[in-house]
């Protein structure tokens, strides 16, 4: 790639395979791409002051724990912005660990004694036609050579290449029967007769403790508004990595599009996460996660017969949040002996397929047992909308784009192995019982904006009185010992009192 | 999952019932729980210590206190086999703790349910 020392060129070769991270994420603009700004982005670390470490070149990782050792003297910071800024660079942030900077493409490569070229993003990236943007890169190879009144002061410059957004708030087609968010799951709960009557959720409180949100065009394009806080433990506010909860929130704008939706990212501690989200005090708290209480060394799938210690901490916070007031709702499992699907104090939220004729099924992914730690209490209540085995692949979801579980469905294997959807469009087919305790919590919100002094008791009787009898099909067997239990007509094993029924439930609120 | 860093451990401190008759190990429900409930001040005491010791305290709930700290301290404090998996291993309520703390455990993550 040709490029002339303190100049900027556009490349005009192909760019050679190189395992510099920058020309292996970007290619060379095609006509029509969006030009590069006027001025380059950069974000400059400093050299290490006496004592400290360098971010570039310390054999340590940064965390919490050691980053003041990476923090340089206060006084070589302000030296090299105030220097940058002589030299014609504008300061846009100065944080204690870098400066973000601005200037023309030639201000830096006369300043720095480096070349650039100008690099856009790679189509391959994008899952869905887009407009390029050209940016200005490092060029290959490029020397570094600062000048002296800021060799002891700047480590490295490195320019911030354009964000990617790959996501569209309209989902990718794909060619097999599956729901969209808002409006099938609206309708199929029946929660869309309900907003009809003025009754959406407003005013109230939902908490979903899960992997974190993304704010996804979908969300704001629906005008679906979230709070995101973060857990004990947990990092990066706007970033969802796992993809799980930017997914499963759909699910409860769907039920109920104007609640007060907050979602709490969680650490490595679901205890720590609860105790976070109960002191917000929320109206209700959905969880779509839990811990599988079998014995790990059966082969059976032996369940336990007490709640492990580890978990009692978590028991104990469940039943206070109940005891406060505060409807819980959690995931009955995927196959799993869920904990805290099955504490009696919680809706325990299963599975129930519904195809193109509204004819419904229990979800054989879904979960339904005997609880043995809790004598008499049966999972799940009820259920919301689940897909079938082997993948659940049936609620087009919204998630933050390339991320895991965007990338694991997007395995180009056909339907129901794979969902149709590219590895970045930041959309998945995907359900279990994770989308159907969000689904009921929307409309436990529904229930509680029409009566706000329900109790969490009298909204799981409403729900379980009202819910649309499932009379087909049989749960996961992995969940109960390797049998199957079977819906049948009423109250039974696979669905418990069957598909949940907004328009129903609010009637007896 | 947004986790911090590797070598940071997570655990929850049950507190110990101020009705010493009460039994932790039942099944605990929304209308007994509170007779579950710690003496007063016990929260404060045994988070209080915990940081003495260095450990952090992240959260404290109506009856349990989630601390964390690095592995090593874990190790040091609790006596640990740094060579086991320190998921499987039983935390000693150490003596200054004991009066007040019923358990400690340390946590894990969940499953999403979404497999």
């Amino acid at each position: 790639m040709a490029t002339t020392k303190g100049k900027v060129k556009k490349s005009s070769k192909k760019p050679k395979k190189s395992k510099d991270l920058t020309v292996a994420m970007f290619g060379k603009p095609s006509k029509g791409a969006i030009p590069p700004p006027a001025n380059v982005s950069m974000e400059v670390l400093l050299c290490p002051s006496e004592g400290s470490l360098s971010p570039i070149s310390a054999a340590e990782r940064i965390s919490f724990s050691n980053i003041s050792n990476f923090r340089p003297a206060k006084a070589k910071q302000d030296q090299a912005a105030t220097r940058l800024a002589e030299l014609g660079f504008r300061i846009v942030a100065i944080s204690p660990y870098s400066l973000s900077v601005e200037g023309p493409p030639s201000l830096f490569t006369k300043t720095f004694g480096t070349n650039l070229e100008i690099r856009s993003i790679d189509r391959v990236q994008s899952a869905r036609p887009m407009r390029e943007k050209a940016f200005f890169a490092p060029a290959k190879g490029a020397s570094w050579e600062p000048p002296s009144e800021l060799k002891d002061l700047v480590e490295r410059a490195y320019i911030q290449p354009p964000a990617i957004y790959f996501e569209s708030a309209i989902p990718p087609k794909v060619d097999y029967f599956h729901l969209n968010v808002p409006a099938d799951v609206a309708m199929l709960t029946r929660a869309s007769q309900v907003h009809q009557t003025g009754i959406t959720g407003k005013g109230v409180k939902v908490v979903m403790i899960d992997s974190g949100f993304f704010n996804h065009k979908f969300y704001k394009s629906h005008g679906f508004k979230a709070t995101v806080t973060l857990g004990p433990g947990a990092i990066n506010v706007k970033q969802d990595d796992n993809g799980h909860g930017s997914a499963e929130a759909a699910n409860v704008f769907a039920t109920a599009p104007a609640v007060t939706f907050t979602m709490i990212k969680q650490g490595d501690n679901s205890t720590a996460a609860f105790k976070a989200a109960v002191a917000l005090k929320p109206d209700i708290i959905t969880c779509s996660w839990g811990f599988d209480l079998v014995d790990p060394t059966s082969a059976k799938r032996t369940h336990l017969a007490t709640v492990p210690g580890n978990l009692k901490a978590l028991e104990l916070e469940v039943a206070h949040a109940v005891a406060s007031g505060i409807c819980l709702i959690f995931s009955a499992g995927n196959g799993h002996v869920s904990f805290p699907g099955m504490h009696p104090d919680v809706i325990s939220a299963g599975g129930v397929f519904v195809d193109q004729n509204e004819d419904l099924t229990a979800s054989d992914y879904a979960s339904a047992f005997d609880s043995k730690p809790f004598p008499g209490r049966h999972v799940p209540d009820l259920c919301g909308l689940v897909g079938m085995q082997p993948q659940a692949i049936y609620i087009m979801l919204p998630l933050q784009p390339g991320c895991e579980i965007d990338k694991e469905l997007a395995s180009g294997k056909p339907f129901p192995k794979g969902d149709q959807t590219t590895k970045a469009d930041g959309w998945s087919a995907i359900s279990g019982t994770s989308a159907a305790a969000p689904q009921l919590a929307g409309i436990c919100a529904l229930l509680k904006q029409k009566r706000p002094s329900i109790t969490p008791q009298e909204i799981k009787q409403a729900l379980i009185a009202s819910a649309r009898d499932c009379t087909h099909g049989k749960a996961n067997s992995a969940s109960n010992e390797g049998t199957a239990l079977k819906a049948t007509s009423g109250n039974d094993g696979a669905t418990g009192h069957g598909l949940v029924d907004a328009a129903a439930a609010v009637q007896l609120a | 999952m947004g986790r911090a860093i590797d070598d940071r451990i997570e655990a929850e401190v049950i507190l110990r019932p101020s009705d010493p008759s009460k039994n932790l190990g039942q099944p605990i429900r929304a209308e007994t729980v509170e007779q579950l409930a710690a003496p007063k001040g016990a929260m404060k005491r045994i988070s209080d210590k915990l940081r003495k010791f260095g450990f952090a305290v992240v959260a404290e709930g109506s009856a349990s206190i989630a601390t964390a700290g690095p592995k090593a301290l874990f190790e040091k404090f609790f006596k640990l086999d740094s060579d086991a998996d320190l998921k499987t291993q039983t935390l000693d309520v150490p003596d200054d703790l004991k009066d007040e703390a019923e358990g400690i455990y340390i946590q894990d993550r969940p499953t999403y349910f979404r497999h």
